[in-house]
């Protein structure tokens, strides 16, 4: 007995419905397209610039150089995106500051001051490949734009921390040892 | 002659003819139709509304503050040349930076009195600056770029070619 081939329905509904998720995906290509594509032209692979990293544990820091994580050559990666940003050139650290409370002198009051004892303030100095938009004239490496005051999530093994831009295009500065 | 010999052709007793089979709505393909159009109509809406937003643009005085920043921000907003500000959000200028003034922070502490005493601070300082902002005057207020209103004390994260940070608006007015 020969059965009867089921013919497939394809109505108006479904048709908008293709149409419609089409539409979603080419619009979403053109815009992936347009994000990930590198910006005009120069580029410079020995691009430094400077990070800081405030209210960081004495210990965990103290740690970290022992464990040999802040040499030169160290890759940093986004913590958020888990891409590599650079390798670190240089870090150092000082000694974090606090201020409040009053303290009088002649004029009236100036604002008290404290050494932490247990935090830092760190400054890493990292070495990238930045890409530059010659229509704004900025660096940008990975996404991130080198501007001062720009958030910087870095992370390199056993520590992440959000830090932000204090210097960009920085020239030959000695290294850490 | 037979009588009972029925001459008549014989007659299915389903009578109805049955429907050729065609496209079927239920309430569900109504729904879905309803809604692509409706998304249809806004994009169109929204792309006449910029349209229109672009033919009526005009530059406003506007007056920025940034506060509580490091010397190196507050250096990197204060420079003699005007900066083109763009914001952050979608990389489009907004207009320029035709002034800077960078002051000392000053923060409220409390005294041994408990009186709360204006102190300035030694590391942090106060920027204002003053821009020539594109836009278009609504009923609402100024739109920059047409699209995002700008009102005194709403903040926008904006950057220039030396520097990133959050801007909040102090003032805004008609360019003169």
């Amino acid at each position: 007995m020969v059965q009867k081939r089921k013919k497939v329905r394809f109505n108006l509904v479904d048709m908008l419905i293709v149409i419609f998720i089409l539409a979603i995906i080419a619009a979403a290509t053109y815009f992936l397209i347009g994000y990930f594509k590198p910006d005009a032209n120069s580029g410079n692979n020995d691009f430094k610039f400077k990070i800081r990293i405030e209210n960081v544990n004495k210990e965990s820091w103290d740690s970290l150089k022992e464990l040999g994580l802040l040499n030169t050559g160290t890759i940093v990666k986004d913590a958020v995106t888990g891409e590599e940003i650079g390798t670190i050139y240089a870090a150092e650290a000082k000694e974090s500051l606090h201020y409040g409370g009053l303290i009088p002198d002649e004029n009236g009051y100036i604002l008290g001051t404290a050494v932490s004892e247990d935090e830092y303030t760190v400054y890493i100095t990292i070495s990238a490949d930045a890409e530059q938009d010659n229509s704004r004239k900025i660096y940008k490496v990975n996404h991130i734009r080198m501007l001062i005051g720009e958030t910087v999530h870095f992370k390199i093994k056993s520590f992440t921390a959000t830090a932000y831009i204090v210097e960009t295009n920085i020239s030959d500065e000695p290294k850490s040892p | 002659m037979n009588k009972n010999v029925n001459t008549n052709k014989a007659v299915p007793k389903n009578k109805k003819k049955k429907k050729a089979s065609g496209p079927r709505f239920n309430v569900f393909d109504f729904l879905i139709i309803f809604a692509i159009l409706i998304c249809a109509g806004a994009i169109i809406v929204r792309a006449i509304f910029i349209g229109t937003a672009k033919k009526d643009m005009t530059t406003a005085t506007v007056v920025f503050e940034v506060s509580y920043i490091s010397d190196v921000t507050a250096n990197a907003l204060d420079k003699e040349e005007p900066q083109p500000i763009y914001l952050q959000s979608d990389d489009t200028r907004i207009g320029t930076i035709i002034k800077a003034e960078q002051t000392p922070q000053k923060i409220l502490e409390k005294d041994e009195n408990g009186i709360l005493q204006s102190v300035i601070h030694p590391e942090k300082y106060t920027v204002k600056t003053t821009a020539n902002i594109e836009g278009v005057w609504s009923d609402d207020g100024f739109l920059i770029n047409g699209t995002q209103l700008a009102t005194v004390g709403k903040t926008f994260d904006i950057y220039t070619p030396y520097v990133s940070c959050t801007f909040t608006v102090v003032s805004i007015s008609p360019k003169q």
